[in-house]
């Protein structure tokens, strides 16, 4: 008995609080299906260890006892993502689905920023895309919204309430994604 | 009986397993899967000097590359 609880206490360890990355998250960096929205839970607790400490344990316990996405669809859904992000025009919709799973994920590129919007010295948001991610396993949907921004955003376009710029919730092909809640 | 069953079980997991192996080839030799791994890496050397990655889409953010800008230009051009 101590021994099956040594292992399970090893394990639980050595998946997220030694290295700040869950299995699921490390698997995903090793194939690069890194979409934001599929890989959400184990991102956002790792996001949340930059900004706020507290909230950290709370998202870490919420993702461990979710189920993820397996990694075939992180796969699918990041290869929609850089179609949509790199080709497809505003408006543009691209999908798949897994039937043997029962799951499915969307993506919608809602507009391009290509005026400053009156905002900063070296851009702003221009070159920045909004986009709609929707991911359905069985029949639960659950919908995402990302700011995609082709530099990091610094002082002064997007920061907490304490004046400090908020990092992106992931940086990968190119693109720095930032969470749309951070902006209400 | 028990024998069986546990054949049945390790026969599903195994054939569960070859299509998702299957399924991961399949992203694994896409050009978008080349593409997200050589734009995570890739810096470029600007009009301006500075460097940056080589997102196409720096060049809306930067005034003076505004008219370098396509649409998948990028992602056409990557063999």
């Amino acid at each position: 008995m101590r021994v099956i609880f040594s292992l399970i206490l090893f394990f639980f360890l050595n998946s997220c609080l030694f290295t700040g990355e869950t299995n699921s998250l490390r698997e995903s960096y090793k194939y690069a299906c890194l979409a934001p929205s599929i890989n959400y839970r184990s991102l956002d607790a790792k996001h949340s260890a930059k900004i706020h400490l507290v909230a950290w344990a709370k998202k870490y316990a919420v993702q461990a006892v979710s189920s993820e996405f397996k990694i075939e669809d992180r796969c699918s859904h990041t290869k929609i993502l850089i179609n949509a992000l790199y080709t497809q025009n505003d408006g543009s919709i691209l999908s798949w689905v897994n039937e043997r799973n029962k799951t499915s994920g969307k993506i919608k590129i809602l507009r391009t920023i290509y005026g400053t919007g009156g905002i900063s010295i070296s851009g702003g948001f221009r070159g920045c895309r909004e986009y709609t991610s929707r991911l359905i396993k069985n029949g639960e949907v659950s919908d995402y919204k990302f700011l995609a921004c082709p530099s990091e955003l610094g002082w002064g376009v997007f920061d907490d309430s304490n004046g400090f710029p908020i990092p992106a919730h992931l940086v990968f092909a190119g693109w720095y994604f930032y969470d749309y809640r951070f902006f209400k | 009986m028990k024998k069986r069953i546990l054949i049945s079980i390790i026969f599903f997991l195994v054939f569960n397993n070859l299509k998702a192996e299957n399924n991961l080839e399949n992203w694994l030799s896409s050009k978008e899967y080349r593409f997200a791994v050589y734009m995570s890496k890739c810096k470029i050397e600007q009009l301006d000097g500075q460097f940056r990655n080589c997102n196409i889409f720096n060049n809306l953010r930067y005034k003076i590359l505004e008219h370098n800008f396509k649409l998948g230009k990028n992602f056409k051009e990557f063999e």
